[in-house]
């Protein structure tokens, strides 16, 4: 659902569940009351996450900290009978927890950037919405951000 | 995506974020402190922004729904297609009819009962009334917050905010549309009066112009 990524978004923004849920409330608040101004035949989604991370960025720098990730590992191991899926069979155990630890150690902005783009599966242009920056921007910190990665890797 | 991109996706998968929490009800509730002041608008705002969020979130949604409409408990898609409908009469699958006792004692409001009437249909925890208006069968559908009804409507179709007496409403005509309720088949529905009255949504539909239906609308709460 929209609240779900919403909820998401503003917590990889924010850092902390709290303020990422206040975001959300004020950014739908506010996707509301200007709903008129939404552009006709555009998507919806990027122009919610536009609001909603803003809203996320204002707590963020108004409570003077950087954001923190926080992720923690669901689990170690894929239980059940479903075999694992291929990407997640790429990662087992130490795998993960080295580039979970290498995802948290980037740069503010290369780490939202990955953040949005892979771990919750946002496009291109919902990323640069929920970022405030240009597709192009989106692209080029991407591939920088990989890079380090195969760099710390 | 390179073998690193679809470990990010797989990691991804793997996180333990914390749980969404359901943003409707506070969303709604700072919404209607302004009711008061701009009742029909921030209802309909309140009511618009929880269907955005819900219907939106559905993928094959965002394809069809192209506006909505909220009054009460209905919600009014305009859709680029129509869904599949049957085509039954008004007064067809209503069940037994019930005394006016017998009525208020299965709904969890109170209804407004039209004038002469004694005999009334209850579904869904709505009341169902059929009239007949300059001789053809009009049925009145009334229901409280609790019920929900949904309406789906082509571009043919006109939807047009009118008032009955105080009271705001739309008047949904031209082209048929598609009427749901929860528990009934899809069916297309002719010319239709949708209205709020003192916390109740009241529904007239038949082969009425506007000016019929409203005025029979007024007389059906002014009595």
């Amino acid at each position: 659902m929209h609240q779900g990524i919403a909820f998401r978004t503003a917590y990889l923004v924010a850092g902390n569940a709290a303020d990422a849920e206040e975001a959300a409330q004020d950014g739908f608040v506010k996707a509301w009351r200007a709903l008129g101004r939404f552009r006709k035949g555009a998507p919806f989604r990027p122009w919610l996450l536009q609001i909603v991370a803003n809203e996320a960025r204002n707590r963020r720098r108004s409570a003077g900290r950087r954001a923190s990730l926080a992720l923690r590992a669901a689990r170690d191991d894929v239980s059940g009978d479903a075999a694992p899926s291929p990407e997640a069979a790429l990662l087992a155990g130490e795998d993960r927890a080295r580039l979970l630890d290498a995802v948290n150690d980037l740069p503010e902005d290369a780490r939202l950037v990955v953040s949005c783009r892979y771990l919750l599966g946002l496009s291109e242009e919902e990323t640069a919405a929920a970022l405030g920056v240009r597709v192009g921007t989106v692209k080029s910190r991407t591939a920088r951000a990989l890079d380090r990665l195969r760099e710390a890797l | 995506m390179t073998p690193l991109e679809h470990a990010l996706v797989a990691l991804g998968r793997e996180l333990e974020l914390p749980s969404a929490p359901d943003l409707v009800p506070a969303v709604r509730d700072r919404l209607e402190p302004r009711r008061d002041r701009r009742p029909f608008v921030l209802a309909l705002a309140a009511a618009l922004l929880v269907a955005l969020v819900a219907a939106l979130a559905i993928p094959d949604a965002r394809s069809t729904i192209l506006r909505f409409f909220h009054l009460g408990g209905v919600t009014i898609e305009r859709v680029d297609t129509l869904p599949a409908a049957e085509d039954r009469p008004l007064a067809q699958g209503l069940g037994p009819s019930l005394s006016i006792a017998e009525a208020r004692q299965r709904l969890q409001f109170e209804p407004v009962v039209p004038r002469g009437i004694r005999r009334v249909y209850v579904r869904d925890g709505a009341l169902l009334v059929l009239l007949r208006e300059r001789g053809r069968p009009v049925l009145l559908t009334e229901f409280g917050d609790a019920m929900f009804m949904k309406k789906a409507a082509s571009g043919q179709t006109r939807i047009e905010q009118v008032h009955v007496g105080a009271d705001y409403g739309f008047w949904i005509a031209g082209a048929r549309h598609v009427f749901q309720m929860p528990t009934d088949a899809p069916r297309m529905a002719g010319n239709v009066l949708i209205w709020e009255h003192i916390g109740l949504t009241l529904r007239l539909e038949g082969s009425l112009t506007r000016a019929q239906a409203i005025g029979l609308a007024h007389r059906i709460v002014v009595q």
